[in-house]
């Protein structure tokens, strides 16, 4: 399976090369200008920016499933998978670990040429919890994973449950804290908050960054993506059934 | 299969599908639209569950493993494959999921024998309808399936196309494998097909080879002709300003006045009569 998966990635790297280029582009101007606005409104930190590439690279699971399903339902070739693949779950996600090397390939550069961009010197970038980061990034990608597989679920029965894709993204970003802190939210949205996928996640990194505790919160976000994940394969898996009974939804 | 149901509600699509393949043969699949075809297809495929009913192939209840290694797929409008992907790469791609051995040499063997080799390394985006078909025959010989399934096999394709469908799909059956195929192009149907099954409201009401049906439901040629005036023989199909729609058999033709004879058309397909049939029969005349 991982030689299956390779093999469609680098074809499809090669297909769209023009499209991986003008992705970057984007990229890089929505974090750029996001980042720049919250400089504007308060002190901007390290995990400030790293908080922004942190909700872009823990948005791919969602994001790359859903359309993943969504083309590959249009085209029939989500059916031709499912027909070959022993756990189509299984190959999602490990189509999803290769498009996540790539953009850890352009993640990591550009993250460091932005950090110097916006005034941090080697020193804080040498100082700064790398570990931690990474360990709270990887334990916040499993629960993505599985929003992912739970909304990839969905998309099998419901065609229209893509537009909502990108809405459920960017209320992440706004609702987490990635671009406002949690206890800077309006009041009504703050106990909603916390409990939302990526809070956890990027009050850990902030807490990383300022020597606050952040064990705790770390064990909550662990206890939280493992969920996550779990109800994801099952949702996933449930939908699929579903699917199987009442035809795919792209194909009914 | 044996007794298949499935319903999409409030609609019963299939009621009681009862059907047997045999090795090596081509099988047609027709009815009107919404006869239960596609469903029928992708009950075979595994793509939906039957409410009741069994399917078995090669002796053995239908269960994923098995549509895995022995079925192959090709549903109707659809390129059924990522389209940057080129035809070699697609074959791989799935060489690999079902982990075939040897799988370069397999391969080679695949797109030879479904005629792509010169189409191999260009993505099937930039491929016709056709080629896109080729490949997955191309998928059916590399995993060896023993049962083929193509869904509208011959719609959007040219004529050469259709030529090269046919042979192909008759070299594959002779290799003592067995194609289902549905498809409104009846001249397609009725040259490729070695028996026909007919649907008619999700119940089977024709199943045999094409002589046989054509006995069985006194099916044959006739002559369809537009007359000027009140016809003296033959069947009125129509009627339309004056002019005559008429159904009549050969020697028929030398009664009429010739002067007055607007067009003649020879129906040669047995299986559009056939349709008709069943259906003026089923009290659905179209």
């Amino acid at each position: 399976m991982w030689r299956a998966e390779w093999l469609r990635f680098w074809a499809e790297l090669r297909f769209y090369r023009q499209m991986w280029i003008s992705q970057l582009v984007n990229q890089l101007l929505i974090t750029a200008g996001l980042f720049w606005v919250i400089s504007l409104l308060s002190q901007p930190t390290l995990s400030g920016l790293a908080a922004l590439f942190f909700w872009q690279y823990v948005s791919i699971p969602l994001s790359k499933i859903s359309t993943d399903i969504w083309e590959e339902s249009t085209s029939g070739a989500f059916e031709q998978m499912y027909l070959h693949a022993a756990q189509p779950a299984w190959v999602l996600v490990v189509r999803l670990s290769n498009y996540l090397l790539q953009q850890t390939a352009v993640a990591v550069p550009l993250f460091l040429a932005m950090a110097l961009l916006f005034g941090f010197s080697l020193t804080d970038l040498a100082a700064y919890n790398w570990g931690g980061m990474l360990l709270t990034l990887g334990i916040t990608l499993a629960g993505f994973i599985g929003l992912g597989l739970a909304v990839g679920g969905v998309l099998l029965i419901y065609r229209n449950a893509i537009g909502y894709t990108n809405a459920l993204e960017y209320l992440l970003l706004f609702s987490s804290g990635a671009v406002v802190p949690l206890n800077q939210l309006p009041a009504f949205i703050q106990p909603v908050a916390w409990w939302l996928p990526l809070s956890l996640g990027i009050e850990t990194l902030r807490r990383l960054e300022n020597g606050g505790p952040w064990g705790l919160t770390l064990m909550g976000l662990a206890v939280q993506s493992v969920c996550m994940l779990a109800l994801g394969l099952i949702l996933f898996n449930l939908c699929l059934r579903r699917a199987l009974r009442r035809g795919f939804a792209m194909s009914r | 299969m044996r007794n298949l149901h499935k319903s999409f509600p409030p609609r019963k699509v299939l009621r009681g599908v009862s059907v047997r393949l045999y090795e090596g043969e081509i099988v047609g699949l027709l009815g009107l639209n919404g006869a239960g075809k596609t469903t029928f297809i992708k009950l075979l495929a595994g793509l939906l569950v039957p409410e009741e009913g069994q399917i078995n192939l090669l002796g053995r209840p239908l269960n994923p493993a098995t549509v895995r290694t022995a079925v192959a797929l090709m549903k109707e409008g659809q390129p059924s494959f990522s389209e940057f992907l080129t035809p070699r790469q697609c074959l791989l791609y799935y060489g690999h999921l079902l982990g075939i051995g040897n799988l370069e040499t397999r391969v080679d063997q695949a797109l030879e024998m479904a005629d792509l080799r010169q189409f191999a390394e260009r993505p099937l985006l930039e491929l016709s309808f056709g080629t896109k078909r080729k490949t997955g025959l191309a998928l059916a010989y590399l995993k060896g399936a023993r049962l083929l399934l193509l869904d509208e096999a011959s719609a959007g394709l040219d004529v050469k196309s259709v030529a090269n469908l046919r042979s192909a799909l008759r070299r594959y059956a002779q290799a003592g494998n067995t194609v289902l195929l549905t498809g409104h192009e009846m001249g397609f149907m009725e040259a490729v097909c070695d028996r026909v099954i007919l649907l008619h409201e999700g119940r089977v009401k024709a199943d045999g080879r094409l002589h046989e049906l054509g006995k069985k439901y006194a099916l044959q040629q006739f002559i369809e002709v537009w007359y000027e005036g009140e016809p003296l023989v033959g069947e009125v199909l129509e009627q339309e300003n004056g002019l005559f729609r008429l159904k009549l058999d050969l020697h028929e033709l030398g009664l009429l006045d010739g002067r007055r004879v607007r067009q003649v058309k020879l129906q040669q397909s047995v299986l559009e009569h056939l349709l008709q049939e069943v259906d003026r029969v089923e009290g659905r005349m179209a």
